[in-house]
């Protein structure tokens, strides 16, 4: 687990919502990033995690407001390295090509070194360089999509399930990569996953993202050990088994409530339907939108 | 299938007005002079006076849209223009011509359906022997001859070497009998003709007049339709039901009667329907080697002869027949094919 | 390149499409040493056959003519020859000319989708429910006969099959991350299109375009034995035929003249039979890499 000491906010978002034709992918998301934060966030599928992302790459229409800080440089790092490397170019090329737009650099020299310090960063052998993405492994294959994301030196780098197409131990060696770079650069990192183990292990904040809608934010200490939201800690039992389970389920309710979770939650009753589904302050950043976060213990 | 079928339906004219659209403007890229002369009704070249005339009487220096709609009008009720090329108008020629063509097509495909289906049939049953491998290189290696080849080659054969078929419709005692007035043309397709005007003679001429070119388009065009109905039926026998049928005891001949030659007859229909391109532009060739009056010969002749009312004709006519046919096909399909008849 | 080296590889090893590539590789020679063994007859225009005398009768095989010669004495080798290459030059320009289009607008309608993207499908389909002889042939009645009209001809009627593929390429390559990365770091639509959309998509056209070679010679062919294409007395394989089957039909053809009919058939069918040959091992290969 990741601690970020920094105060300095470097994107400000208010109210964000992104609708596609009749549903809210996302909704009256408010969030204050800061510097050097490892964002996770965590949701399953459907939750509107990469929308998230799109949206703040800018690649995506959205209403709210995004705002960054000072001028950031935004990296991206897809889940599949199979369909985010083009099959038909060489290692060395996929790297350079942020080199050449991005930076316009034309030097064949500085691309030459900037690439090579990247793939050496990565864990990988410059051998490669000269390899097409099919005659490498998964693991090999995401270590190329983070130096390409990281030969730049972006200020933010999204990261959207990095982890969920290769094997555990892979992903495991991802994730400590990841924390190795992380704590050599002064980068800021958003790790989308529905693993929340994984966002244990490399978070700094976690915000729990249901159908488009924020249920819990905070730290991950205060996340992890101290869930306050039904739905959290659906998600915790599955990695934690000291937690004493009480009767956690995904039940099936016919509710009048504005809370989003209300039909499927274990501690709904008569007086969620007043709930106006605002978010409730528990302490220091932590954050939930429910109403019966007291009655869960740890 | 109702929804099926009527989407099916309503596209068809749109389809219509989409191509003749684009021959239409493909005809306009031609200068106003040269249009002018499409648009006459008199044997004779035109002088330049006469020629101004017509541009004035329909705009051809107009717009073009409005003259696409003028022009759009009179094709659907009919009026395709004067032919140079047959010195008739090009409706009057299709009459005339049409009927021998489809006389030729219908010749050709009930061969390609019924001996291409007991081939593919047989082939199949006996899978891997003598049979099956000679029919199987036989109808590829036919099939990657260019149909000009195959059609000379049986004109040289039977006609230049054996001299037992000739060429044409029919020989010319039957078009001394036709232009007489002895023989009436009712139909236009000959072989119905012979029986309704009772004439014995002129029925076995017309067959023996379009043997050669039938087979010439069957060598052509069934390899695939036998090789679809081959694999079909293997991939059939070995499915679990048959399985279940044998070991019920039943006969080989009626599990293939009863069940697999029904449950073959999709993919034959999509194979059939895929192969109409083919036969359709073999029927052109086949028409021009064997000097067969249909509506091929007519089109290649008015397009050498630049005769543009001529080539529209023909093509609009050729299109509209690949439509329908298309429609047949999907008509076969909508009755044959269980999902889409219950949907 | 070194794919292309290795498909030549891979089709060499069997032994059918070794055969089909010797054969092919046989009349490409032939193609390009056309003026060698059968020296231009007129020097303006090497295409117009050499008449070897006035005789109406076909003439066999001799020393003279190592093929014969047809009615009117044209010699049948060298309008076989000078044929071959008339047929190759034509089938490049037509690939040429029908790729260009077909990428272009497949291209366009394919990455911006839209009302472009309708419009363009719309042509392509009316375009492609007409029977390509068909079309061939009404667009050569506007433009009138000659060997250009008919590369034009044909490229018109080739182009938007072409099209559809590269489109389809297109479509399942624009969902791919790699093309998102790109437009995420702000590259431009022509680097893209270059980088990565063509490389990826173009493959497949490629490979269909190469199947498509026989096809375009009979239809090419076939337009010059309908008296579409080259004037008479030009070297054309069409021509050919078409003169071969007149002395036919006049009646006074008997197996005495079987040369005018043997030869140039064989020639012409060896040459479709080996690109068949080869297109089918060509599909083979291709298959499960685009599965």
């Amino acid at each position: 687990m990741l601690e970020c000491l920094e105060e300095k906010e470097i994107i400000s978002i208010k109210n964000l919502s992104v609708k596609y034709n009749n549903f809210y992918a996302l909704k009256d998301i408010n969030l204050s990033i800061k510097e050097r934060e490892v964002l996770g966030v965590c949701g399953e599928s459907g939750s509107g995690k990469t929308t998230f992302c799109k949206a703040i790459s800018g690649i995506e229409r959205y209403n709210g407001e995004i705002k960054f800080l000072k001028k950031s440089k935004i990296d991206f790092i897809f889940q599949d390295p199979s369909s985010s490397l083009n099959p038909r170019m060489k290692i060395y090329d996929i790297i350079q090509e942020p080199l050449i737009v991005r930076e316009k650099i034309k030097d064949k020299k500085i691309i030459n070194e900037k690439i090579n310090n990247a793939i050496l960063e990565v864990g990988l052998n410059s051998d490669l360089l000269e390899k097409y993405p099919h005659q490498l492994s998964g693991g090999q294959k995401q270590r190329v999509a983070i130096a390409r994301s990281l030969v730049t030196q972006p200020d933010i780098l999204i990261c959207d399930e990095i982890t969920s197409s290769l094997d555990i131990s892979v992903g495991a060696q991802i994730l400590n990569l990841l924390k190795d770079i992380y704590q050599k650069r002064k980068i800021t990192i958003i790790f989308v996953s529905h693993d929340i183990s994984a966002l244990y292990y490399i978070s700094t904040d976690i915000i729990i993202l249901y159908k488009g809608v924020i249920l819990e934010e905070g730290k991950t200490k205060d996340i992890i050990k101290n869930p306050k939201h039904p739905y959290t800690n659906i998600l915790i039992s599955s990695i934690l088994t000291t937690t004493k389970k009480e009767n956690i389920e995904i039940k099936n309710n016919t509710t009048k409530s504005r809370c989003i979770f209300s039909d499927k939650c274990y501690k709904y009753s008569k007086d969620c339907d007043n709930y106006e589904n605002q978010l409730i302050d528990i302490s220091n950043d932590h954050k939930v939108r429910c109403i019966k976060y007291e009655k869960i213990f740890n | 299938m109702k929804r099926f079928l009527i989407r099916k339906i309503i596209f068809l004219p749109l389809t219509f007005i989409g191509i003749t659209a684009i021959l239409f403007f493909i005809i306009n890229t031609l200068p106003p002079q040269t249009l002018a002369s499409a648009y006459s009704n008199s044997e004779k070249e035109l002088t330049s006076e006469e020629l101004n005339t017509i541009i004035e009487k329909y705009d051809l220096k107009g717009n073009i849209i409005k003259r696409y709609l003028k022009w759009l009008s009179k094709i659907i009720k009919g009026d395709f223009g004067y032919s140079q090329t047959s010195k008739m108008s090009v409706s009057d020629s299709i009459k005339k011509y049409l009927p021998a063509t489809i006389e030729l097509a219908l010749f050709s495909i009930i061969p390609i359906f019924l001996i291409g289906n007991y081939l593919g049939l047989k082939a199949a049953r006996k899978k891997d022997t003598l049979f099956d491998k000679i029919t199987s290189f036989t109808s590829s290696f036919l099939y990657s001859i260019p149909s000009f080849i195959i059609g000379i080659i049986l004109l040289f054969l039977f006609y230049g070497i054996l001299g037992i078929f000739t060429p044409a419709r029919y020989s010319i005692e039957t078009e001394i009998l036709i232009s007489s007035g002895f023989f009436k043309q009712y139909t236009g397709f000959m072989i119905i003709d012979s029986i309704l005007n009772l004439n014995f003679r002129v029925l076995l001429d017309s067959i023996k007049h379009l043997i050669l070119p039938s087979f010439s388009i069957f060598l052509g065009t069934s390899a695939i339709f036998i090789k679809i109905t081959r694999n079909s039926t293997i991939e059939e026998m070995g499915k679990d039901y048959v399985r279940t049928l044998r070991a019920k005891g039943l006969d080989e001949d009626y599990i293939f009667k009863k069940h697999i030659r029904r449950n073959i007859l999709i993919p034959q229909i999509t194979v059939g329907g895929l192969q109409m391109i083919r036969l359709l532009s073999g029927v052109v060739i086949t028409e021009a080697i064997f000097d067969w009056p249909g509506i091929g010969s007519f089109g290649v002749k008015a397009a050498r002869q630049l005769d543009i009312s001529g080539v529209m004709g023909f093509v609009i006519v050729v299109s509209a027949l690949f439509i329908i046919g298309n429609l047949i096909i999907d008509l076969l399909y909508a009755y044959f094919d269980p999902r889409i008849k219950y949907e | 390149m070194n794919k292309i080296k290795e498909i030549i590889k891979k089709l060499w090893q069997n032994k059918k499409t070794r055969f089909g590539l010797i054969v092919f590789s046989f009349y490409l020679i032939i193609a390009i040493i056309a003026p060698i063994i059968a020296p231009p007859y007129r020097e303006n225009d090497p295409y117009i056959v050499k008449q070897t005398g006035f005789s109406a009768i076909p003439q066999k095989p001799s020393l003279k003519s190592p093929f014969g010669t047809t009615q009117n004495q044209y010699d049948i080798f060298y309008a076989l020859v000078w044929g071959t290459r008339m047929i190759f030059k034509i089938t490049a320009k037509v690939i040429i000319i029908s790729l260009l289009i077909g990428i272009i607008l497949g291209g366009v309608s394919g990455y911006f989708g839209g009302i472009i993207d309708e419009i363009i499908m719309r042509f392509t389909d009316i375009i492609l429910s007409i029977p390509s002889l068909i079309l061939a042939i009404f667009v050569i009645a506007i433009l009138g006969p000659g060997i250009e009209k008919v590369v034009i001809a044909i490229s018109f009627v080739w182009w938007p099959g072409y099209a559809r593929i590269f489109r389809s390429e297109i479509l399942k390559i624009k969902s791919m991350d790699f093309i998102k990365y790109s437009q995420m770091i702000g590259a431009k639509t022509l680097w893209i299109f270059k980088k990565h959309i063509i490389p990826n998509a173009i493959y497949n056209v490629i490979i269909l375009a190469s199947l498509d070679i026989s096809n375009i010679v009979i239809i090419a062919s076939s337009l010059s034995f309908l008296g579409l294409g080259s004037p008479p007395g030009y070297s054309d394989w069409g021509q050919i035929i078409s003169v071969s089957r007149n002395w036919i039909i006049s009646g006074l053809s008997s197996i005495e003249y079987s040369h005018t009919v043997v030869i140039p058939s064989l020639f012409i069918f060896f040459f479709v039979f080996s690109l068949n040959i080869i297109s089918e091992t060509l599909r083979d290969i291709f298959d499960p890499k685009l599965n």
